[in-house]
C-alpha cells in the first residue's frame, strides 16, 4: 500500500543571486510501515525534497511543478491551514538540532501539551499532561520530567524530547532530518534503536534524511541516493549497497570510513556543483571515473531496473 | 623520545560563588582526573570517548590552554605544567589546536587568507607581505584554488569542508611539533572526511609533526591513529595499538563504543554489546569502576567498590574483568 507519492517534483530558491533549483525532477514512493532513507553531500537537496512534503520549506523555497500524493491527497495544492492540521496529526517531523525547536522558557510538558490541545487530541489541559508524559515514557525517558526546562537534559534526551512531540499523536509517517549528526555515537545508536522501534511499534512509515550512508544501511528498507538536486538510484537497501549502479553510489560507499571494511583513504575526486550552474549532461559526469562521451551531452533518464531506479548513461 | 608526556593530569572545575561556597554546596566537576600517556615524535594518538568523557578538557590542558588542577605535562623535554605565559609564549607556535567549534574558530569579518597569514606575523616569523604570500602557498597546499580568489573570501562564503581546510590551514602555517585536534571531521559530509584527514596526514608526515585526534567516531580514529586511548569520565579506561584494540577491545565500554559504530556491511560481525543509560556526571562520579552502572558484566561488588587500576604493557586496560579473547 503506497502511503506517500513524489511526483516529478520541482522545487526552487529565488534569490537576488538568481535562480537555483533544489529538487529537479525527484520521484519516489513510499509504501505503509516502510523505512526510506535519503543519503546524499551537504547541498544536495536532501532536506528540501523532505520539508516540502509537511509545507515546511523556507522561504524563499517554493515547489515549482509537480505533486506530492500523502493518502490519496495532493499536499502541494493544500492551505496553510490544512497543512498545519496535517503536521503532527498524520506527518511527525524531527530536526537535526532540537534547542532551535524547543522553547527554552517553558517546561517541555507544557510545550508538548499545547500540541496535543491544538490537535483536539485530549478534553483537557490535564489530560494533555497525561499523555505527554505517557509520550516521554515511550521513548525512554521518565515521565516526571515533564516538569523539566529544556536546558536541564541532555542533548540526547532533548532529541528523544523532539521524537515523542512527533509521534506522540501517532502519525502514518515521521520525517527524521538528521536527527542524530550532533549526537555522539553511542546517543546516536540508541536513538537510532528507538526510532527503529517506534517505526516497527506503531506501523508508521519513516523518511530519514542523513548523509552516513552505513546509519541508513542499518536501518532501511529502501533507500534514496541524491546528487545535485536529483535522485540517482533508488532502490532496496540491501540491493543497493551489495550492487550500487550509479557510480555516485559506488563512490558514496567507498568513501564511508568504516570500521567492517578494509581500511581505505578514498576520496571522490573534485566537488559538488554549484546549482546556480550545474554540469550539462549529466550532473555527476566531472567527478565520474566511468563518465564516456554522451554523459557530456545529454541529460541521463531515470530507468527502472530489477526493481530499483537509476539515472545513469550506463544503463540506457 | 617523547615529544609529550602527561602524568596524572587533573582539571576540577569548582562550580558555585561565595554564597554556594558558604551554604557548602558547591560542585567539584572532575572533567579530567587522572590521565597518564606519552605521545612519540610524528605519532597520532586518538582521544575517544562519548560526549562529556574528558576529551577536549584534556586536549587543552596538554597545550595549557586551561590551567591543570594537578599533574604534569612535559613537552619536549621541558616541564611546562606551571609555565608562565611569558615563556610559553615561545612555545605557543609549537603547539596548535584545531577547535571543535567551527563558528568559534574563524572570525567572520576576516579574510579567511588574513586569517592563515595572522600567526606568522603575531609570532614575529614573517611581515604581512611575506606572510601573504606563505598564505596563498598555503591555500594552493590544501586544495582551495584560485588561491587568490580564496584568499579574499569570508567564512561564510565557503562550505564546511572547505572552512575546516582553512583552519587546518592557518594551523599548519607555523609547521607546530603537537597538533591537538578536536573533532576535526564531526561537523562534515561522511564522504568528505577522508579528504580532510589525509589533508592532516600529509602535514603530519611532512613536519613530521604528533598529533593527537580527539573524536568519538573509532572509524575516524582508525583512518589516523596508530595508538587509541579511550576515555570514560576523564579517565583513560583502555589504550593501546588501534587495530589491536578495535579487532581486542578488553574493556566493555570499548566494546560498547564499537558496536554503536554504523557500518554499511551487511550481517557485520560486530559486538553486539549495547549500553544503556548516559554518561553519569562529572561531579558525582559513581564509586568503584566509574563505568559500573552502565556496565552489562558489572555484578560483583568488587566493581562498586574497587577502583580498578590501569593494567598492562603495550596495552592497558582499567577494569576487574576484561574481555577475554
Ligand atoms: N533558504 C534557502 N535559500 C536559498 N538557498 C537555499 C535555501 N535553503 C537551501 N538552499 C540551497 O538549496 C540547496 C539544497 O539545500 P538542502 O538544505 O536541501 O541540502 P541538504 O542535502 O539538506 O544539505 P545538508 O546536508 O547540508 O543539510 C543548496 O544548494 C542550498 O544552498
Ligand atoms: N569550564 C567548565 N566548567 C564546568 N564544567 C566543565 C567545563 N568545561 C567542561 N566541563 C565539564 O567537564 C566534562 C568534560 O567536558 P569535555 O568538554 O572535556 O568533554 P568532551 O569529551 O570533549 O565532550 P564532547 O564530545 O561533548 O566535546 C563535561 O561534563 C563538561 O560539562
Ligand atoms: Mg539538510
Ligand atoms: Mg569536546
Amino acid at each position: 500500500m503506497t502511503l506517500l507519492r513524489i511526483e516529478d517534483l520541482n522545487i526552487d530558491y529565488v534569490t537576488l543571486r538568481g535562480r537555483l533549483r533544489a529538487v529537479k525532477s525527484a520521484s519516489l514512493t513510499l509504501g505503509g510501515g516502510e523505512w526510506l532513507s535519503i543519503v546524499g553531500e551537504s547541498g544536495s537537496g536532501k532536506s528540501t525534497l523532505a520539508m516540502s512534503i509537511p509545507g515546511l520549506l523556507l522561504p524563499p523555497g517554493r515547489i515549482t511543478s509537480g505533486r506530492i500524493i500523502f493518502r490519496g491527497k495532493d499536499l502541494t495544492s493544500m492551505s496553510g491551514e490544512e497543512l498545519r492540521r496535517i503536521r503532527g496529526s498524520e506527518i511527525g517531523v524531527v530536526f537535526q538540532d532540537p534547542l532551535t525547536s524547543l522553547d527554552p522558557l517553558r517546561t517541555i510538558g507544557d510545550q508538548m501539551a499545547e500540541a496535543i490541545m491544538e490537535h483536539r487530541s485530549a478534553s483537557s489541559k490535564r489530560e494533555a499532561l497525561e499523555m505527554a508524559s505517557a509520550a516521554l515514557e515511550s521513548v525512554g525517558i521518565p515521565g516526571d520530567r515533564v516538569k523539566y526546562y529544556p536546558h536541564q537534559l541532555s542533548g540526547g534526551q532533548r532529541q528523544r524530547v523532539m521524537i515523542a512531540m512527533a509521534v506522540m499523536l501517532k502519525p502514518k509517517l515521521l520525517i527524521a532530518d538528521e536527527p542524530t549528526t550532533a549526537l555522539d555515537v553511542i546517543v546516536q545508536a540508541n536513538i537510532m534503536r528507538l526510532l527503529k522501534s517506534l517505526q516497527q511499534r506503531m506501523g508508521m512509515s519513516v523518511m530519514l534524511i542523513t548523509h552516513d550512508i552505513a546509519l541508513a544501511a542499518e536501518v532501511s528498507d529502501r533507500i534514496a541516493v541524491m546528487y545535485a538536486a536529483e535522485i540517482v538510484e533508488e532502490g532496496p537497501i540491501d540491493q543497493v549497497i551489495e550492487n550500487p549502479l550509479h557510480p555516485y553510489t559506488e563512490a558514496l560507499i567507498k568513501s564511508t570510513p568504516d570500521l567492517w571494511r578494509e581500511k581505505t583513504l578514498y576520496t571522490i575526486p573534485g566537488n559538488p556543483p554549484d546549482l546556480r550552474s550545474p554540469p550539462r549532461g549529466c550532473r555527476f559526469h566531472p567527478r565520474c571515473h566511468k563518465a564516456f562521451e554522451p554523459c557530456k551531452a545529454k541529460e541521463p533518464r531515470p530507468t527502472r531496473l530489477r526493481g530499483r531506479t537509476v539515472a545513469c548513461h550506463l544503463y540506457g | 623520545m617523547a615529544l609529550l608526556e602527561v602524568e596524572d593530569l587533573k582539571k576540577y572545575f569548582i562550580q558555585g560563588d561565595l554564597v554556594d561556597r558558604l551554604l557548602r554546596r558547591v560542585r567539584t566537576v572532575k572533567a579530567v582526573d587522572g590521565v597518564t600517556f606519552k605521545l612519540g615524535k610524528g605519532e597520532t594518538l586518538a582521544l575517544v570517548g562519548e560526549s562529556g568523557s574528558g576529551k577536549t578538557t584534556t586536549g587543552k590542558l596538554v597545550l595549557r590552554l586551561l590551567e591543570p588542577t594537578g599533574g604534569r605535562i612535559v613537552f619536549d623535554g621541558v616541564d611546562i605544567t606551571r609555565m608562565k605565559e611569558g615563556e610559553l609564549r615561545k612555545l605557543r607556535p609549537r603547539m596548535q589546536m584545531i577547535y571543535q567549534d567551527p563558528y568559534a574558530s574563524l572570525n567572520p569579518r576576516m579574510e579567511v587568507g588574513r586569517a592563515i597569514a595572522e600567526p606568522l606575523v603575531v609570532h614575529g616569523r614573517a611581515s604581512w607581505s611575506e606572510a601573504r604570500r606563505e598564505a596563498l602557498e598555503m591555500l594552493e597546499r590544501v586544495g582551495l584554488t584560485p588561491a587568490k580568489d580564496f584568499y579574499r573570501r569570508r567564512p561564510i562564503q565557503l562550505s564546511g569542508g572547505q572552512r575546516q581546510r582553512v583552519v587546518i590551514a592557518r594551523a599548519m602555517i607555523l609547521k607546530p611539533n603537537l597538533l591537538v585536534a578536536d573533532e576535526p571531521v564531526s561537523m562534515i559530509d561522511v564522504s568528505m572526511r577522508t579528504s580532510i584527514l589525509k589533508l592532516l596526514l600529509d602535514f603530519k608526515k611532512e613536519y613530521n609533526m604528533s598529533m593527537i585526534m580527539i573524536t568519538h567516531d573509532l572509524a575516524v580514529a582508525r583512518l589516523v591513529a596508530e595508538r587509541v586511548a579511550v576515555m570514560y569520565l576523564g579517565k583513560i579506561v583502555e589504550m593501546g595499538p588501534t587495530e589491536d584494540i578495535l579487532h581486542n577491545p578488553s574493556h566493555p565500554y570499548t566494546e560498547a563504543l564499537i558496536a554503536a559504530a554504523p557500518t554499511i556491511v551487511p550481517r557485520a560481525r560486530k559486538p553486539r554489546l549495547r549500553i544503556k543509560g548516559e554518561i553519569a556526571d562529572p561531579s558525582r562520579i559513581p564509586s568503584g569502576c566509574r563505568f559500573h552502572p552502565r556496565c552489562p558484566y558489572s555484578d560483583s561488588s568488587k566493581c562498586i567498590e574497587k577502583e580498578p587500576q590501569l593494567r598492562g604493557d603495550s596495552r592497558i586496560v582499567a577494569c576487574h574483568y576484561p574481555l577475554t579473547r
